[in-house]
């Protein structure tokens, strides 16, 4: 028998397993179990991704022919796939599969919140009274904040002209965030869970920058 | 072409009616065909500032609900043949018309080959206000020099932004030079500064105002009220000319002369 119908190849994304198109499955399915078993060694206790090439293979023979590695080279076969298509329904894939997609599911959610987090939206023009702009990131205000008018941001707040509204940076609690201001004179400053109120006499107009310190917001010149 | 102007503020008695009328009026004045709305159904005084409350038969709701056509229910002014009312529905509420409605009326107001279309909006950013400006071109937002006015305004200048009426003109009425001096009041820089928008011009305090709204003749059509003319040289604006506004200067010069006037008045 032609042991060369089937083919290992690796990749940076895991092996590709290459099955001869105009042979039978019958056929490939030995070949695998003999070539598998010579290459055990080599994907020993290996934890990776396979992807089967060439032969168009049903569901059920996907899973059976990853059965087949698995048992001979005690691979861990993170996931099946076969033209790009995944498909996985073996129980002994189906759990660690699930159990990979999850971590896999929330890397990708904490990622896209650091994304977001890393995002900054960018306001032009007044925010007028009435007006709230609620970022998942930081926010950018180029024009005044006018009283009656709201920053809400879990990121940081820069206003490019009067604050003279609400600003409240890192709204989820975090304690890194800051707010900066050309002219700061917020009816109410919030950072985190700590409120802070301005004076009412009318300050120079020098920018300002508010930040927490040992639970407390400071404010100081930004030049 | 014809163009509609609706006149809000936000907070109520700021002067919204009497810059209606006055507007209106002067308006006409100048030969242009004005109909003027009033948009505050179950509160309406436009009617009784134009002094015109014993002519109405059919108000806006029955030219809506088509109890009538709406040549019908405009009135003519007194003074100007040129000038027209449609008022407001005393009882009934703000509810009683859509902004499609009120559209749909602007739409055919304009049909009608008139050149100016005055609404006078409600107080309050509910159904009236929303009513009000459904038909709107252009908008001007009427204030005075107090904080509560002004936050409301700035209110109202978002709020028309986001219904797509963009760059709406400010009238700061009843500004007291005296007072500004003397840094007891809001300057127009204070205000332009807050809320920025273009000011279309400046009213004084003015006792003519209280007289001639009594009277029911807008202060407009008197040629001895600073506030008149104040409101002619804001008409002259919303025609496209440019006239210079009063300043502070020349603010004081008209009050010294008003100063004048009431002294040999005692």
């Amino acid at each position: 028998m032609n042991e060369n119908i089937v083919q290992f190849k690796g990749t940076k994304n895991g092996i590709i397993v290459m099955l001869d198109e105009n042979s039978p499955y019958e056929e490939l399915k030995k070949a695998l179990d003999k070539k598998s078993e010579s290459a055990k060694d080599f994907f020993k206790d290996a934890r990776t991704d396979i992807t089967f090439s060439g032969f168009s293979l049903t569901a059920a023979q996907e899973v059976e022919l990853a059965q087949i590695i698995n048992k001979n080279t005690g691979m861990d076969i993170s996931s099946a796939l076969s033209g790009g298509t995944p498909s996985i329904s073996s129980p002994r894939f189906a759990s660690s599969a699930r159990k990979d997609d999850g971590a896999l599911n929330q890397l990708l959610s904490e990622a896209l919140v650091t994304a977001k987090k890393n995002l900054t939206t960018f306001h032009r023009g007044a925010v007028r009274s009435g007006q709230s702009i609620r970022f998942p990131g930081s926010i950018v205000v180029i024009g005044d904040v006018n009283p009656g008018g709201e920053l809400i941001a879990e990121g940081n707040i820069i206003v490019l002209g009067i604050l003279k509204g609400l600003a409240h940076a890192g709204c989820t609690g975090s304690h890194d965030c800051f707010v900066a201001a050309l002219d700061m004179r917020p009816t109410q400053l919030r950072i985190a869970e700590l409120i802070a109120c301005f004076p009412d006499e009318k300050a120079e107009n020098t920018p300002l920058y508010a930040y927490i310190n040992e639970n407390q917001i400071f404010v100081e010149p930004l030049l | 072409m014809s163009e509609v102007i609706v006149i809000t503020s936000g907070k109520g008695g700021v002067g919204k009616t009497t810059t209606s009328a006055n507007l209106g009026t002067g308006l006409a004045m100048q030969g242009k065909k004005v109909a003027m709305i009033d948009a505050d159904i179950g509160l309406r005084n436009l009617d009784v500032i134009m002094g015109l409350e014993n002519r109405i038969v059919y108000d806006l709701i029955d030219v809506v609900e088509g109890n009538c056509r709406l040549k019908q229910a405009l009135i003519k002014d007194k003074k100007y043949e040129s000038l027209f009312l449609l008022p407001a529905a005393q009882t009934r509420d703000k509810d009683a018309v859509s902004p499609e409605q009120m559209q749909k009326l602007c739409e055919s107001l304009k049909e009608e080959g008139f050149d100016y279309i005055i609404i006078d909006c409600p107080a309050g950013i509910e159904q009236g206000f929303k009513n009000a400006i459904a038909g709107a071109d252009r908008a001007i937002v009427v204030t005075t020099p107090e904080v509560s006015a002004v936050r409301d305004a700035d209110r109202i200048i978002g709020m028309l932004e986001a219904n797509e009426l963009r760059n709406p003109k400010l009238i700061l009425n009843r500004i007291r030079i005296d007072m500004v001096k003397k840094g007891d009041m809001m300057t127009m820089e204070d205000v332009t500064d807050i809320l920025a928008v273009d000011i279309l011009g400046i009213v004084p305090d003015d006792e003519s105002i209280v007289i001639s709204s009594n009277r029911g003749e807008p202060a407009v059509t008197d040629d001895n009220a600073l506030a008149g003319k104040a409101y002619r040289n804001i008409v002259q604006r919303i025609l496209g000319e440019e006239v210079p506004l009063l300043n502070l200067e020349e603010g004081k010069g008209f009050f010294g002369k008003l100063k004048k006037i009431f002294q040999k008045g005692n």
